[in-house]
């Protein structure tokens, strides 16, 4: 059989399956056992299958997924964004839209403390939205700054999605993640500043607080005290990564134990809160790691089958150039993160984008960050994306999922405005490394 | 049918509470790696190997044991634009229908899962137990597992494609 044909047969086969509802492990395992058994017969192929699963979930690396994951779940539940919020609402009281803007600013906190998008979205979504709204702010306004705000968590480290990448594609994980700091803040400093000047603008989008609900100076002082918990699980987890001190596992440990701590203080850390973080790790854990280890049998079909070449071939003969087939790609993962999620965009698309990123000369530091943002952007968009789902779970009565569309429109362009920056400027990527770390 | 219902709820049962129990293993985790940061750092002593070798198989530990009660909570991510549209009824043949790879994919995995177990380390070497040992035992367990688990929910989706409505 040509290699075309058994390519077309190969992706056939998984957008059928997947089409039909059939989850992404199983179309990607199942159709990986049938190529094998033909391709190699029962023995060495399901030797592959097996062992794809052992080889991937152990090393030491991957530990620290399910230690993100954990610290994540566990400081979504610890009350750091509360406390956070009510710190933001003193000190920002006389701003217009300061809410919104304050809600983006403790999104990018949270982002520096956790690996996932979901822990920012699911407590700003709880704790500012409605209060957002109740204040008589646009909706769109308040829904956006939640939703965006949440997709820094994958681009700031400490970043899960840029662990699992660095594992697939042999870039350094500590220049990825110092890497992600600057675009990571250039894009909330983006939403910052788009939402202060669409409320200095128009008032009424964003109005300022009554004069009774403003605090006083003891208040406002007392209330930075909530501050000084998430610094100090910034400083512990993204210092001694950045430093050198510790590798990211270590880090995740650390982080995982600061959470608890951080969830102990604020007595949340209640035998329910305590049951339901394990259990939700374990399925997110569990979620990721099968598809990583199916992916990888899939791989072994995709290269010795040769249909990885045979796309690398396809688009090598794009049209301009180098910078063509890079947009391409991107063009590419942005349609993919309308259906599908970042785990399975990572295991399906890095096996082929990896190496031809490589062979075009481009840097893959500078490629992960852009492929991150371009997965913030697939959270945002419709119709499968994460944070869209997340807003319709935890939105009050009255919003429709066509205002929750409407709303991250100005923020999906100012993620694709970043990306065009980044793509001129790489520097904004790979200064920093640079500068930090002198390995 | 009633006896059915019973035995389907049995298996959701166990898929449960050995993904609950499962579930813990994380803390073990946490506390391998926070113990050999404070040994190296705290007492200068370096532990690695430990950490890696108890770890390093306490993982796939945790991920394999916990599969069926990821398949029983729905957790595994499908594209359901399309799915979703259609009548329950439907939905149930085509499930039917997909299960096949589901099922061909745990068949490859329990088949080599089977046969490294038999060929375990003599029995001498069980104190202290070799860490390999997790993950040879908790393969087959695992694995058996999440097929009773799609065996029920396969069973389940024969009654919705026959009858068109849910069992109780």
């Amino acid at each position: 059989m040509s290699v075309g044909l058994l390519t077309g047969l190969l992706f056939g086969a998984l957008l059928v399956f997947l089409a039909l509802g059939l989850p992404l492990v199983f179309s990607l395992g199942g159709i990986a056992v049938v190529f094998l058994f033909f391709l190699m017969g029962p023995q060495k192929g399901f030797f592959i299958i097996y062992y794809s699963f052992l080889g991937e979930s152990s090393g030491f690396l991957v530990i620290a997924i399910p230690l993100f994951i954990f610290m994540a779940y566990m400081l979504e539940r610890s009350g750091v964004a509360e406390n956070l919020y009510v710190m933001m609402h003193r000190w920002l009281g006389r701003l217009r839209g300061a809410l919104a803007m304050g809600t983006v600013l403790i999104s990018t906190m949270m982002a520096a403390m956790v690996g996932l998008s979901s822990a920012a979205t699911v407590t700003m979504g709880v704790v500012s939205l409605p209060s957002m709204l109740k204040r008589g702010y646009n909706k769109h306004i308040a829904i956006g700054s939640v939703a965006a705000g949440g997709t820094l968590g994958i681009l700031i480290p400490p970043s899960v999605p840029l662990l699992v990448y660095a594992m697939h594609t042999g870039a350094s994980i500590g220049k990825l993640w110092i890497g992600g700091i600057i675009p990571g803040l250039l894009l909330s400093l983006l939403f910052i500043i788009y939402i202060g000047t669409r409320c200095h603008l128009q008032p009424h989008l964003g109005p300022q607080l009554t004069p009774d609900e403003r605090a006083n100076w003891r208040e406002k002082f007392s209330s930075l005290r909530s501050g000084i918990l998430p610094l100090l699980i910034i400083i512990l987890v993204l210092g001694s990564i950045s430093m050198g001190v510790a590798t990211p596992t270590e880090a995740a440990s650390i982080g995982a134990v600061g959470s608890i701590l951080c969830a102990a203080i604020h007595r949340r850390l209640t035998w329910q809160n305590f049951k339901e973080v394990n259990y939700r790790t374990l399925r997110l854990s569990c979620m990721i790691f099968w598809i990583i280890a199916a992916a990888a049998s899939f791989r072994v079909v995709y290269t010795i089958t040769g249909a990885a070449e045979f796309f690398e071939g396809i688009l090598m003969m794009m049209p301009f150039g180098r910078w063509g087939v890079l947009i391409i790609i991107q063009l590419i993962l942005l349609f993919l993160g309308c259906f599908l999620d970042v785990w399975g965009i990572i295991m399906i698309t890095l096996p082929v984008f990896g190496p031809v990123i490589e062979s075009l000369g481009f840097n893959l530091v500078w490629f992960g960050i852009l492929f991150v943002i371009n997965m913030e952007m697939g959270y945002l968009t419709p119709p499968v994306g994460l944070n869209i789902f997340y807003m319709k779970v935890v939105a009050p009565e009255g919003v429709t999922i066509g205002d929750i569309y409407r709303s991250v429109v100005p923020f999906v362009l100012l993620q694709g405005l970043t990306l065009v920056l980044i793509m001129i400027f790489p520097q904004l990527v790979l200064w920093l490394p640079s500068r930090i770390l002198k390995f | 049918m009633r006896k059915l219902s019973f035995l389907l709820h049995i298996i959701d049962a166990i898929s449960e509470w050995v993904g609950k129990i499962t579930s813990f293993i994380i803390i073990l985790m946490i506390g391998v790696v926070i113990w050999n940061v404070v040994m190296r750092y705290v007492f200068n002593s370096a532990a690695l190997w430990q950490h890696i070798s108890v770890c390093g198989k306490l993982l796939p530990a945790y991920v394999i044991l916990g599969g069926a009660y990821t398949l029983l909570t729905r957790a595994h991510i499908n594209v359901d634009i399309f799915y979703r549209r259609f009548p329950l009824r439907i939905r149930g043949i085509i499930d039917l229908v997909t299960s096949i790879l589901f099922f061909l994919f745990c068949i490859a995995l329990l088949w080599r899962a089977v046969g490294s177990s038999v060929n375990l380390p003599p029995w001498r070497t069980l104190f202290p137990p070799p860490s390999s040992w997790l993950f040879i035992l908790a393969m087959p367990i695992g694995v058996s597992l999440l097929l009773l688990q799609g065996l029920a929910k396969f069973t389940r989706d024969l009654i919705i494609a026959i009858t068109g409505k849910e069992l109780a």
